[in-house]
């Protein structure tokens, strides 16, 4: 600051070291990018169990196939139909480690592209019917355009989406009546997803507590991660996680622009400025 | 009279394997996809059901869930059943079943628990050819 008075210039300096800010910013987001991991981890861990017990029985059936394969003098139509079956059974493992492959793949460092949001969602539904396949929850998919394309990273929207799946098929596990419909609408610059559940919404002293860390309904299971973790991902877009509150069911709501690199540009500067 | 056997195994391939080798084997056999269709033909061919090969793991009605429910009823409780499945139960109620066969369960061994069930149990005879 510079000016004049009447014994002449005065000049003010002022300075502001920002650098102890900026390394404490440094290692809030060190510590958010590990528990992003660690909640990535702690589902694949609970995933793992799933893919386990999938893949024994195809490679029970492959065994037991080629053992009677190797003991018969059977007829050549009868060995195709068992080859057949054996080819099933290989395509099903197949199936299931690339599903697990796909989500186990660290995305974090890859550069947003636009991703197609009906072929994600598919993915996501896939890969839970993959994984917890004797679940018989209904999983809807709501009308959604095959062009609707959402900048981001597919991994980290994924794993969003996987969460609010595998929990709401968590939730209703002993509901008599049990479906998720996953939807997706154009809001303005935004693509809103949704999951809604047939349980009958969340307890209103549990809404402000679901999406804090380490808090959880699941006793034994749940890490309490999962939501704040999907929380603080979305925001990250710009966006926003919530609970609609005037759905009877249970309904999480996300909400990302479509393209976020202004907003994510603008929020990093806001973070390191 | 007992003569067969009724697999409760939800996968599709995996009870065809089943039926696959017992038929090999001379049983005659019936087949469920969970534990509630399971029930059903309990109560239409119960008397003629030998012995029940029960997967844990369904929809619908899981193996636990079918021998709680099937021991409402006498009559259905006394079919020997021997539970399949790839992790040695630690429910209480596996307790009703007559043995366990851990997955994945070779040729030979699933022929000769049933075979040797047979012999065993069968009051009139019944056990197949082999």
């Amino acid at each position: 600051l510079r000016r004049m008075t009447g014994d002449g210039e005065q000049i003010i300096l002022s300075a502001l070291d920002v650098e102890a800010q900026k390394e404490a910013e440094r290692q809030v987001q060190a510590a958010f990018a590990q528990s992003q991991e660690n909640s990535r981890l702690a589902a694949l861990g609970t995933m793992a169990l799933g893919v386990a017990h999938e893949i024994n029985n195809p490679l029970q059936v492959m065994r037991n196939l080629g053992t009677l394969l190797r003991e018969s003098a059977m007829p050549v139509n009868s060995q195709a139909r068992l080859l057949d079956k054996m080819d099933r059974a290989v395509s099903r493992i197949t199936s299931i480690v690339a599903a697990l492959r796909s989500f186990a793949r660290d995305g974090h460092a890859d550069p947003a592209a636009l991703v197609n949001v009906k072929e994600l969602v598919t993915e996501v539904v896939d890969l839970v019917r993959t994984v917890r396949p004797k679940d018989d929850a209904q999983i809807l998919i709501g009308e959604m355009s095959d062009q609707l394309l959402v900048e981001c990273r597919e991994t980290e929207i994924g794993q969003v989406l996987l969460n609010l799946v595998l929990n709401a098929l968590d939730a209703i596990r002993d509901s008599n009546e049990r479906w998720i419909r996953i939807e997706v609408a154009e809001v303005g610059e935004d693509a809103e997803f949704s999951v809604t559940d047939s349980g009958t919404g969340i307890p209103p002293d549990l809404v402000d507590k679901i999406m804090l860390p380490f808090f959880t309904t699941k006793t034994g299971t749940g890490t309490g991660l999962g939501l704040s973790i999907s929380r603080s991902i979305v925001e990250r877009y710009g966006g926003s996680l919530a609970v609609d509150l005037t759905s009877a069911q249970t309904r999480f709501v996300v909400r990302i622009p479509k393209r976020v690199a202004a907003s994510a540009t603008a929020s990093e500067q806001r973070r390191t400025a | 009279m007992r003569k067969f056997v009724l697999i409760v195994e939800d996968d599709d391939d995996l009870r065809e394997t089943f039926e696959m080798i017992l038929e090999g084997a001379g049983f005659s056999i019936l087949t469920a996809a969970d534990g509630r269709a399971a029930l059903d033909i309990l109560h239409t061919h119960g008397d003629q059901v030998g012995l029940i090969l029960l997967d844990v793991l369904m929809p619908v009605m899981n193996g636990w869930q079918f021998l709680e429910e099937r021991s409402k009823s006498k009559a259905l409780e006394e079919v020997p059943t021997i539970v399949v499945s790839a992790a040695h139960p630690t429910n209480p109620i596996s307790e009703r079943a007559t043995g366990f066969l851990s997955k994945p369960v070779g040729v030979e061994e699933l022929r000769q628990t049933v075979r040797r069930h047979f012999k065993l149990d069968s009051p009139v005879g019944s056990a197949p050819a082999s």
